[in-house]
This record gives structure tokens, sequence and C-alpha cells, in this order.
């Protein structure tokens, strides 16, 4: 006579059969997530000047047209510099901050992180109205600083969070046995801790840089003359009309996102790109 | 400072402790200097600008505020707000709940392409996406093409600009913020529960609505926090897929700073926003923790 299943097997087995119908449930999601953004890719691909789907012929007008178009190239270029600046000024004022906070060991360190992470919580187009305002006063305004300081502010939180995330793994006796053993601030600093927190620091540089090149309510709102992010000018146009140009750029955008979510996986798996990714999951600045 | 801890028990002597103590003292405070250049990075792009802006909003005084509750364009983008956020919300959830279940209980290739394209989705800049849902929802847009050629529909849907468009972009944005709130409470959750549960007899439906759903609704909380935290900021999304009528608070601050150049109302909507932003976040942040 045949034994019983054990239940915990019954459950497997249920657990398993149910499996498919939860994954199934999941699709009308999945596409809903996925595919109006795929769209983009086949529209771009057109011989002519009007953005339809399918395109009645198929070419690489959009893409001619956009690489010889002065204005996106220059944008492009300015958004670079821009993201590059700020990139600069978060990684640096962020990753002192993280390792100098729990140094100070005093009461408020829980209160001074809190505030350090404003910037995640505050809705941009206050941040935007405040910075336009004040960079009125400072005559800042329209310039490529004055944009990439008000952007690096945005990206103070994710280095601060990754570096932090990073220190809290870093065994401070390390820090205390290279002081006694006669190392100054600026050795501890250099042997100890910026090789604990380099990953950190780089991945958290990635996401200032997504985070600037993205942005664009504050940009709209400080830009000038001379002074218009990428984003800002895809917004613009954007406003007015659909061009297979639009339809180009978006695809060249989605194919950067892949490639990095890809090459991401590629080198750390999936949880590991999923939990740096998530890490900076705290509203998004460029809604 | 760390280091005079370590040489202190060779140290003796009463004036050598003391010298000690202020020097680690000093030491402590020295650490100052680390947190000096992120203060000064938040003194100019936060902590003046926003003192700004405060300073403007109570310029407008009593009967300027009185006037701002009388502003149809206010109480309406108000309006607008809370009843968008509320619905995308709904919806948005829901989605997310299916998208995180799938996640947790799907084999490991399920697993790793949907949290792929999870992420890609995820990190798609919201200007392709405003671009994607303009391409598909305008008159002559995919979907209308497709439904005429079906002979579904004999006119186009009017659906951008408008609201149909902007609040699905709006859904279509939050989705992957509600996944991982969700989806980390889920693969928390103790297998053993659910067994004992089907060993009792349980039906995967039973399991389902008096075990799982239970136990994972801190996740539900935290996300429909943040996605509602999400939805009240939103500004690209109207401004590009909206009608004027469509506009959410976000919008009328723009429209007040930008185009009617008028400064103290501007600052007083974004106070506003401010404010309620301000006490969903430490909502959001009490949800989230409770599911640690």
């Amino acid at each position: 006579m045949r034994k019983p299943p054990k239940p915990a097997l019954v459950a497997r087995r249920r657990r398993a059969a149910t499996t498919p119908l939860v994954v199934i449930l999941a699709m009308p999601a999945l596409l809903f997530l996925v595919l109006p953004i795929l769209l983009v890719i086949p529209m771009s691909f057109t011989a002519g000047h009007v953005v339809e789907f399918p395109p009645s012929a198929w070419g690489l007008t959009a893409y001619r047209e956009l690489f010889a178009d002065e204005g996106w190239r220059e944008t492009i270029m300015f958004s670079l510099k821009v993201s590059a600046l700020a990139v600069f000024l978060s990684v640096l004022t962020a990753g002192l901050a993280a390792i100098g906070l729990p140094r100070l060991r005093m009461r408020g360190e829980g209160l001074v992180a809190a505030v350090i992470l404003i910037p995640l919580a505050m809705p941009v187009v206050t941040l935007a109205l405040g910075i336009f305002q004040f960079f009125n006063q400072l005559q800042i305004n329209g310039t490529l600083v004055g944009i990439a300081i008000a952007h690096s502010v945005l990206g103070v939180p994710y280095v601060f969070l990754t570096v932090r995330a990073a220190l809290s793994k870093l065994d401070l006796a390390l820090v205390r046995s290279a002081m006694s053993l006669g190392a100054g601030t600026w050795s501890v600093f250099r042997w100890v801790y910026l090789p604990a927190i380099l990953p950190a620091l780089l991945s958290g540089a990635l996401l200032v840089f997504v985070v600037s090149f993205d942005e664009v309510v504050i940009a709209l709102f400080i830009s000038g003359p001379g002074a218009i992010t990428f984003p800002v000018k895809l917004f613009t146009e954007v406003q007015f009309n659909l061009s297979p140009a639009i339809m180009a750029v978006s695809t060249l955008l989605l194919a950067a996102v892949v490639l990095s979510v890809v090459v991401g996986i590629l080198l750390f798996g999936v949880r590991r790109t999923v939990y740096r990714i998530a890490l900076g999951d705290g509203g998004g600045a460029g809604r | 400072m760390m280091a005079l801890r370590t040489i202190g028990p060779d140290v003796s002597g009463q004036s050598s402790v003391r010298a000690a103590a202020v020097a680690a003292r000093r030491g402590r405070w020295g650490n100052l200097l680390w947190l000096l250049p992120v203060l000064a990075l938040y003194a100019a792009g936060l902590v003046l600008p926003l003192g700004i802006t405060v300073r403007r909003a109570f310029e407008l005084g009593a009967a300027g505020w009185s006037d701002l509750l009388h502003n149809s364009l206010f109480t309406g983008a108000a309006l607008n707000t809370v009843i968008d956020s509320t619905g995308i919300t709904v919806v948005a959830v829901l989605l997310a709940y299916s998208l995180a279940a799938a996640i947790w209980r799907g084999g490991a290739i399920a697993r790793a392409s949907l949290t792929t394209l999870v992420v890609i989705a995820f990190l798609t800049t919201v200007l392709v996406k405003i671009v994607a849902f303009n391409a598909l929802l305008r008159d002559n847009g995919v979907l209308n093409t497709l439904l005429q050629a079906l002979g579904v529909i004999d006119g186009p849907l009017h659906l951008f600009p408008g609201r149909p468009a902007m609040i699905v972009a709006m859904v279509q944005y939050v989705v992957p913020f509600a996944i991982f709130p969700i989806l980390s409470v889920m693969v928390r959750l103790d297998k053993r529960v659910e067994q004992a549960a089907e060993s009792l007899g349980a039906s995967p439906w039973h399991v389902f609505v008096h075990v799982v759903l239970p136990l994972t609704l801190p996740g539900v909380i935290a996300a429909a926090l943040l996605v509602f935290v999400i939805c009240t900021g939103f500004y690209v999304i109207p401004a590009t897929l909206g009608t004027p009528r469509d506009q959410l608070l976000a919008n009328v601050v723009a429209l007040y700073a930008l185009q009617l150049v008028d400064f103290r109302v501007a600052s007083a909507v974004a106070m506003v926003l401010v404010v309620v932003v301000g006490v969903l976040t430490v909502l959001y942040q009490r949800a989230e923790r409770a599911t640690r």
C-alpha cells in the first residue's frame, strides 16, 4: 500500500500547479507596461516625414534628419556637460557626508540623514519654483552651472543612500586600527574608506547621471537661450508635433536603457542590479 | 577620536585623560567638515530657494489666500489631483500586485525575464513614455487605426489630448514603483504559513484570500502611499497629454510662475503641494517601516 504523500509535498505540488495561472494573470499588466514603449521602435524606421504605424515605407530618414540637426546635437552636448558636473558635485558632497555623519556620533544622526533625503520626497515643481526665484537673484538662471547645481541637489540622496549602504558593511575596527597605527585623516580616507565605497560611488554616480539627464521640470524653469537641455528640447517639441526624428530620439534613449540594464545584469546578476536600482526607488525625478 | 580610544589604556594620569577628552571632542566636531560641502550645496539648492518660496507665499496675505480658495484654476486642479491620484493608485496597485505575484511565484526564467522587463520600463525616461502614448492614442494613432481597421469603431475615439491618455500614461509610469514595496513583503513571507493552510485543506483561492493577501497588505499600503505621493507631483504627463482642463496642481504652479508671472500665487500653490506631499511621505515611511 502506498503511503499518503507528505503535506509539504502536496503543498509544493499545489504551488507548482497554480504558478502558471499567477504568471498568466500578470500578462495584461506586463503588456501594458512594455508594449506602448516598444511601439516607438518600428515607428522610427520610416522613409517618410510623418509618424505612422506601420510606416508605409521603411527607411532611416528619421535618423538622418536627427543627426543632421544641429539643435539636437547641441542640446545633447549641453546636457552631457550639465550631467557630468551634477554627478561630480553630488558624488563629492554626498560621499563626504555619508562618511562623516556616523563619525560625528551625535544624537540627531537619523534626523540629519532624513534632511539629506528630503529632495527625494519634494515635489520637483516646488523645488524648481524656489530655485528659479533664488537663482534669479544670483543671476545664474540659464547657465550650465545653475542647472548642474540644481540637479546635484536631486542627486545627493542617491549617492548618500548607496554609500551609506556600503559603509554599513565596513568594519569600523579597520578605521580604528589604521588610526592607532598613525594614519592621518587623508590616509584613512584613501586606504580604508575609498576602497570600501568605490562600487557604491560608481553606482550612485550612474543614478545621478540618469536623474540629471532625464530631468525636465527644473531645467525647464531655469533654462535660457543657449542653456537648453536635451529633455527640455524634447519636451517642448513633443508639445507641438510628433516628428519621425522624435521617434528616432526615443528609440535611441530606449536602446540606451535596455543596453545598460542588460550590461548590469550580465555584470552583477538580476538580483543585485534590481537591488541597486530599487535603492533609488524614491520618486523618480523626471515625472 | 577613535585612535585615542584604542590608545586609552596606555595613558595614565588625570591630565592626559583630560587632554585626550578635549582632543576627542575637537576631533569629533572636526568631523563636521565632512558635512560642510553638502550643507553648502543644500543651502544654495534647497533651503534658500524654499525660504524664498515660503516668504512669497506669505506675502499673499489672508486676502490672497482666500482668493486662492475661490480661484477655479486652483480648486479645479486640486480636485483633479485628488480624483486622478486616487483612481491611478487603485489601478496601479492592482496591476503591480499581479506582476509582483508573478515575479514571486514564477520559475527562474519567468522571474528573471519579468524583472528585466519591469526594470526596463522603470528606467525608461518619462519623455519616451509620453511620445509612445501620444503616438498610440492620438486620433490617427495606432489604437484608433487598429480599432477602425477591425471595424470595432466608425470614427476615432478622442483619447488624446485629454484625460484618458493622461491617466493611462500616469498609471503606466507608477506601476514599477508600486512593485518594489509589494514584492519586498512577498519574498519575506514564511512559506510554512501557506503550507499549513494548504495541508489543512484550504484551496489555493482560500490560501490567497485568507493568508497571502492579509500578510502582504502592509506592502500594498506602502505601495499605494508611494504611488499617491508620486501622482500628486506629476507635471510632465498632464502638460503633454492632457488638455488645459485636465491639469494638476504642479501644472498650476508652473502656469502661474512661467506664463502669468505671479510668483506669490505660484508659491502659495507650491506650499500646499509641499504640505500635502510631506504628510503623505511621513505616512509612507511609517507604512514602509511596518513592512520590514
